[in-house]
């Protein structure tokens, strides 16, 4: 019964079913916080334009989001395809089809297996994955699924893998910015692939 | 007002995680300084809004509590409570928000119409269309309501998470390493 196609590495459209600031008479705080972000990342306009009718929400957003993905392996922290495939499992646990397939593409420009991360999208948190990429994959689905099933004994699994806390915190907070970052896309706009 | 007693502290996430025996919770909110900031910076750019050209106060403790009693998060529906309470709500408020979707005098149709959506998008955001945003203009949301609406279910769904982590490392005193 979902309207949602399935999930996918290839490009997912998104169409918000609000007007965008473009569409109206956008002010300069509305225009300049798009044009912030629009200017340093790859991805479309549409999205953010959307959302700039909040222009401050959004730009306090939007420090922490690129802060969540940042690589951390030079400060005791995770590598950048650690938080991506922590992100595609968020976002394939939640069902935003969008989302995944935009950090399964980066997981695999970050040097990650596109095996592993098809497997991710194909199957969630029940893929055949190496011990490691399963501890992550399952922690950061259950942290998208059931926070309130998170306890200490949910740690253990990713410091047996060989995770330390500071990499599990990092891992934690790319899971818990798709549980925002998928609600915006699933209930904001609808998602397609064309072709 | 003594120290204990003021309604904000410095950090919410803090406040909220709760006991820190082992110093676990303060070490790693202390090793990530932006993700700390940025966090208590979006809390307040939703929940202690500058301007007032988009929901209310009344309004936004209104998703956040309901949120906090759906996920539950005891700790965190105490502290909205507190404050919708504050925002010119009453316990009786309180309570209709607890007992939603059932019918109550405590709550407008336009406040209806965003609980409704708050639990839509907590709970089954794969299920939302666009006539869940038609719902809302029709309840009297504009396209900037529509948004910071938005913006706030989806930032209490970080929140919740984020706390329920700080709480796991907070229970088990961390690595020992």
């Amino acid at each position: 019964m979902s309207h949602l196609p399935g999930f996918t590495r290839t490009v997912v459209g998104w169409t918000p079913w609000i007007e965008t600031i473009d569409d109206i008479e956008a002010t300069p705080d509305q225009l300049a916080i798009v044009d912030q972000i629009v200017g340093s990342r790859r991805t479309g306009r549409t999205y953010w334009a959307a959302l700039a009718h909040d222009a401050d929400v959004l730009r306090h957003r939007h420090d922490l989001f690129p802060e969540t993905l940042r690589d951390k392996s030079d400060e005791g922290g995770s590598p950048r395809t650690d938080l991506e495939l922590s992100a595609v499992a968020a976002s394939r646990e939640t069902g935003c089809v969008y989302c995944a397939s935009v950090h399964a593409r980066a997981y695999v420009q970050f040097g990650g297996d596109a095996a592993l991360v098809d497997a991710v999208l194909a199957d969630g948190a029940t893929a055949d994955l190496p011990g490691r990429e399963r501890a992550l994959v399952a922690f950061s689905a259950k942290l998208a699924g059931a926070p309130n099933g998170i306890g200490p004994g949910d740690l253990e699994p990713l410091r047996a893998a060989g995770f330390t806390d500071l990499e599990i915190y990092d891992i934690a907070h790319a899971s818990a910015m798709f549980a925002w970052a998928n609600r915006l896309l699933l209930t904001l706009g609808a998602q397609s692939v064309s072709g | 007002m003594s120290t204990t007693e003021r309604r904000e502290p410095a950090d919410v996430l803090d406040h909220l995680a709760g006991g820190d025996p082992s110093g676990a919770v303060a070490g790693l909110r202390a090793a990530r300084p932006d993700l700390t900031r940025f966090s208590q910076a979006s809390y307040e750019s939703l929940l202690e809004p500058d301007g007032d050209d988009s929901l209310t106060r009344r309004e936004r403790e209104l998703v956040a509590l309901r949120i906090a009693l759906q996920t539950p998060d005891s700790r965190l529906a105490a502290w909205h409570e507190t404050r919708l309470i504050a925002a010119t709500g009453s316990p009786a408020t309180v309570d209709a928000v607890s007992a939603f979707p059932a019918v109550s005098p405590e709550l407008t149709p336009r406040e209806v119409a965003i609980l409704r959506h708050a639990d839509l998008v907590t709970q089954h955001p794969t299920e939302a269309q666009a006539t869940d945003i038609g719902a809302l203009r029709t309840a009297g949301l504009s396209t900037r309501e529509i948004v910071t609406l938005s913006q706030l279910i989806a930032f209490v769904a970080f929140q919740v998470r984020i706390l329920a982590t700080l709480r796991a490392f907070g229970a088990t005193g961390g690595e020992t390493t």
